[in-house]
């Protein structure tokens, strides 16, 4: 609710609750008051006309010496009575009159009156009481008198509905003056309100609002001296502060983007120069000892460089900058994917590794392939890590999504199950933590960073799915991730496989190779050339240049960091020369940066693909032959 | 000194008080030391008559304490020729007179045909002239309405009250029909009063007026005759009558009458114009005692002898009246004065 809603919903019952409860108390002692003026004016009325009236009757008849002649008394006590009529007819009060002696009544301006009421009032020897009576069930104010020589008990009566008529139109007024008064009051007090409190907030709000966006700090837009000024003052400080904590977050942030990329990059290339030369050498002729060496050489780099591209990812991540890229794969291929790479290892630890998928072998994932291949890789390779002697196992499935939002209409279930070490239960949570293991044990044991499981529940976190591990110690741990999805129907992808596999890498392809870095550059040439294709030495951008003018290429692998000219620049040239023969060649990038926008900027310069470093062999094979049958 | 007078009325001390701030005193216009010379002509030996003389003179003089006022004083014992005798007399006499006051209707005719027949002699028309104890100075002749001016130099206060004012008082007292008989003689001023009432009582349906008649008798031995006149009337119409009236006139300041009546009748004397006969048993009646007409009289007087012509001053009715009641005639008759009747009457309650 608003704020000025939440204003009216509170300043309406209180205003009201407020002016009705003084409005009641103002008619309550209204209402008492005029029953204490009446009861004076019934005294006054009472005392001294309605006495002076008989007494004036009873000194003529002293005067006149006829006090005691019954026949003159009973006629001016008659007059009595007519001039009570006249009385009540002019003051609009009832007048009685009882024999005291008798306690019977004599004379009444109401002939219906019950008067036994009166006969119940204690006069303790008074001779003038007043006060409230109830007569034929209304109540009444009298006033009363005892007149001695005619032994009469005088009474003036007015009903207190009469009394009350004018407070009750009153009390109406009034009910409509404290509506009116609430309605207006509560306008009134909102629009004050507004106007000092809400408007003036609105303005903090619009400020803070153009400071979350801008990140620019703002300028106070309130005046005056008083407690929103100062929290509008207190504000642009902060502004200012946070402005410049921003300024220093971000420099620092640059600073670690540019650290890591310089780092990826001066890291990654003589690592990549290490594992090329090391399966280099792995390929040739080693007696054992030396196979041994060669083997722990390729291990330990490739360990090296999981552990650059686990820090790596992880910084992507959270620093934002991992970007998802949504492409088709189908369940199988990724199944495929599973059992090439970890099927030995499976075996190399005397364990099992079983993969199956229950999804209809029609359907298409529409997912980051990159991603969810990484996840997968990440889990299944934990699962053989920890498994020795053991099951492994991977299974698929598809449920369709309770809602739909984000078109992703189904759930993709992924369960990866071990027998192996499994987790300790109080540890479960902390093994999704960075450079956490089961326990420290586990990383003298096992090795390993602890950023894979950290990695993964991100990249989860990321594809908007959730993760889950059961696991019992000595018995096994189970994986299950589930990721929002949509899906398509498509042809088996076997039989496209198949057909792609029948399409033939192209031989004997004419490569130039721009790379100014010497052992990186006899890494990839030695293989390329395994693979029957001709590889040309470009040092820099601009001997590429002069080579491609001087020759038709199949294909140019670019390095992106060279002195004289770097690979930017030269595939910007390359794309802009005008002989269309030359200007169209396949440029493929070969970088050690790690980052999505660098390789976004590479693929906006012209080239058509990247490999990264260290240089897998197959891959960069596969995006050779992809990038010439399509580009070429 | 002023001397109160025998019968007080309530306003002896209201009136001696209030009645020199009614009218304006010339006396300050005037010198002192003043002599006048004033005849008064009596109509007959009515006790208000009388009475009326007494008080004119002593509020006259007590009006004018630095005047030395000589009264002459004649009686016309009810007889117009005798009234007219004892005029011209005066009048011939040569005596010098200030002021000529006729006393009753007989006595102030004899000053208008004095006035009248003597219209060419410029000197006696010029003679000032007052009356009292006239109940219709219309009828006589001496103005054509009340209010107005004389068309002869003489002015007065009328004592009468009204007709209409004595019967409304009559019918608040009278709770039962009542037959009233209306004893008048061809007396002026009872003749003019009783067509007055019979005109007024067609609208009091409880009382039905008898006119009862009689031949008014004047010269000697007038007083006797007339009661005697008067009791045979009456005594004739008992039957008929369950009490009688007497209209403004001699026969209602009779004193000697009602007695008679009531000796002879025993009828009960419902009205009277004399509280004198209220005093003795009438039931009520509604007049200006003599105390009033002496005073008013006297108050018109002081300004005719100050030098206001008595033709300027308008002929009036009196404002002030009394109502005077008897208690054990309203016992007898098993009649209750209302109180507002009882208030009027105040200190003029008798029994």
């Amino acid at each position: 609710m608003r704020l000025t809603n939440k204003l009216l919903v509170f300043f309406i019952p209180i205003l009201f609750i407020t002016i009705a409860g003084l409005s009641s108390f103002s008619y309550y002692m209204s209402q008492q008051n005029l029953l204490r003026q009446e009861v004076r004016l019934l005294n006054i009325v009472n005392n001294q006309i309605s006495k002076s009236k008989i007494k004036a009757k009873v000194n003529l008849l002293s005067r006149s010496g006829l006090k005691g002649v019954d026949s003159f008394e009973s006629v001016y006590q008659q007059e009595v009575f007519v001039e009570f009529n006249t009385l009540k007819s002019n003051t609009n009060k009832s007048f009685h009159i009882i024999d005291k002696n008798t306690q019977t009544l004599i004379y009444s301006t109401n002939k219906d009156m019950n008067y036994q009421a009166f006969n119940q009032i204690d006069w303790q020897d008074l001779q003038e009481v007043s006060g409230t009576i109830t007569l034929n069930n209304e109540s009444f104010v009298y006033s009363g008198f005892h007149f001695v020589y005619w032994d009469w008990q005088v009474y003036v009566t007015e009903s207190l509905t009469v009394i009350s008529q004018p407070i009750e139109t009153l009390r109406n007024i009034s009910i409509i003056a404290t509506i009116c008064a609430t309605v207006i009051g509560s306008i009134l007090i909102w629009l004050v309100t507004k106007r000092i409190i809400i408007n003036r907030v609105t303005l903090l709000k619009d400020a803070t609002q153009q400071f979350s966006k801008t990140k620019k700090h703002i300028s106070n837009p309130l005046s005056g001296r008083d407690e929103l000024n100062d929290l509008a003052e207190a504000m642009r400080s902060m502004s200012i502060e946070i402005e410049d904590s921003i300024d220093k977050i971000e420099a620092a942030n640059q600073a670690k983007t540019e650290f890591l990329a310089t780092i990826s990059h001066e890291i990654r290339t003589p690592l990549n120069g290490l594992i090329g030369s090391a399966k280099l050498l792995n390929n040739t002729n080693l007696d054992d000892t030396q196979d041994t060496y060669v083997q722990a050489l390729i291990k330990s780099s490739q360990t090296l460089s999981a552990v650059i591209n686990d820090v790596l990812d992880l910084s992507k991540i959270e620093s934002g900058k991992l970007t998802l890229e949504r492409t088709l794969i189908h369940p199988a291929e990724l199944i495929n994917s599973i059992e090439v790479v970890f099927l030995k290892s499976a075996l190399d630890n005397n364990s099992q590794l079983t993969c199956e998928s229950n999804i209809d072998n029609q359907l298409y994932l529409y997912s980051d392939v990159v991603r969810l291949r990484q996840i997968l890789f990440n889990l299944v390779g934990n699962a053989i890590k920890f498994t020795s002697n053991g099951q492994i196992n991977v299974h698929f499935s598809l449920t369709p999504r309770a809602v739909d939002t984000d078109l992703a209409t189904h759930e993709f279930v992924a369960s990866i199950s071990d027998t192996g070490v499994g987790i300790e239960e109080n540890r479960m949570d902390a093994v999704f933590e960075s450079f956490t293991q089961s326990d420290n044990s586990t990383t003298r044991k096992y090795g390993g960073t602890g950023l894979g499981l950290t990695i993964v529940s991100k990249l989860v976190e990321l594809l908007q799915g959730v993760i889950k591990v059961t696991s019992q110690i000595n018995v096994g741990s189970t994986f299950v991730i589930s990721i929002p999805i949509t899906i398509e129907y498509g042809e088996d992808p076997y039989t496209e496989k198949q057909a792609e596999s029948n399409l033939q890498y192209k031989e004997n392809l004419l490569i130039l190779l721009v790379e100014d870095n010497e052992i990186n550059a006899m890494v990839a040439k030695d293989m390329l050339e395994n693979y029957g294709h001709t590889i040309i030495l470009a040092n820099n951008g601009s001997e590429a240049l002069t080579a491609i003018n001087a020759q038709h290429f199949d294909v140019v692998l670019m390095d992106i960091h060279m002195p004289v000219m770097d690979g930017i620049e030269a595939t910007k040239q390359i794309r802009a020369m005008s002989d269309p023969n030359i200007s169209s060649i396949p440029i493929i990038g070969l970088t050690a940066e790690a980052f999505e926008a660098r390789h976004q900027l590479f693929m906006a310069v012209g080239m058509q693909s990247i490999i990264t470093k260290p240089i897998d062999e197959a891959a960069m094979l596969a995006t050779i032959h992809q990038v010439v049958n399509k580009y070429a | 000194m002023l001397q109160p007078l025998a019968q007080a009325s309530y306003l002896e001390e209201e009136q001696y008080t209030m009645l020199p701030t009614k009218f304006p005193t010339m006396q300050t216009t005037m010198p002192d030391n003043k002599q006048f010379t004033i005849y008064v002509l009596e109509t007959m030996e009515v006790a208000l008559i009388q009475q009326s003389n007494i008080s004119y003179q002593t509020k006259l003089r007590e009006l004018m304490p630095n005047t030395e006022f000589t009264f002459i004083t004649d009686n016309a014992q009810g007889s117009s020729e005798l009234a007219s005798e004892l005029l011209t007399q005066r009048m011939a006499s040569n005596l010098h007179t200030d002021l000529y006051v006729g006393i009753a209707t007989v006595a102030t005719k004899a000053l208008l045909n004095s006035s009248l027949q003597n219209a060419d002699n410029k000197s006696n028309q010029a003679m000032p002239m007052q009356f009292m104890v006239v109940s219709d100075p219309v009828s006589v002749g001496l103005v054509s309405a009340i209010g107005h001016m004389s068309h002869i130099n003489m002015t007065g206060i009328t004592h009468v009250v009204a007709a209409k004012t004595k019967l409304q008082l009559l019918d608040q007292i009278i709770k039962t029909p009542l037959r009233i008989g209306l004893v008048y003689s061809d007396y002026p001023s009872e003749l003019t009063a009783s067509a007055s009432i019979l005109a007024e009582a067609d609208v009091y349906p409880k009382l039905t007026f008898i006119p009862i008649v009689y031949e008014f008798a004047s010269g000697d031995n007038a007083l006797a005759i007339n009661r005697q006149r008067i009791i045979d009337k009456l005594a004739a119409m008992a039957p008929q009558i369950d009490a009688y009236w007497l209209p403004p006139g001699p026969a209602a300041h009779d004193l000697v009458l009602y007695d008679t009546i009531q000796d002879a009748v025993a009828i009960p004397q419902i009205f009277s114009e004399d509280a004198n006969v209220v005093k003795q048993g009438a039931l009520f009646g509604v007049m200006c005692d003599e105390n009033i007409i002496g005073q008013s009289a006297a108050l018109v007087a002081k300004k005719i002898l100050q030098g206001t012509p008595a033709q300027s001053i308008p002929i009036t009715e009196s404002d002030t009246f009394i109502v005077a009641i008897n208690i054990n005639t309203a016992l007898a008759m098993n009649i209750v004065f209302p109180s507002t009747v009882l208030s009027l009457a105040d200190k003029h309650i008798y029994r």
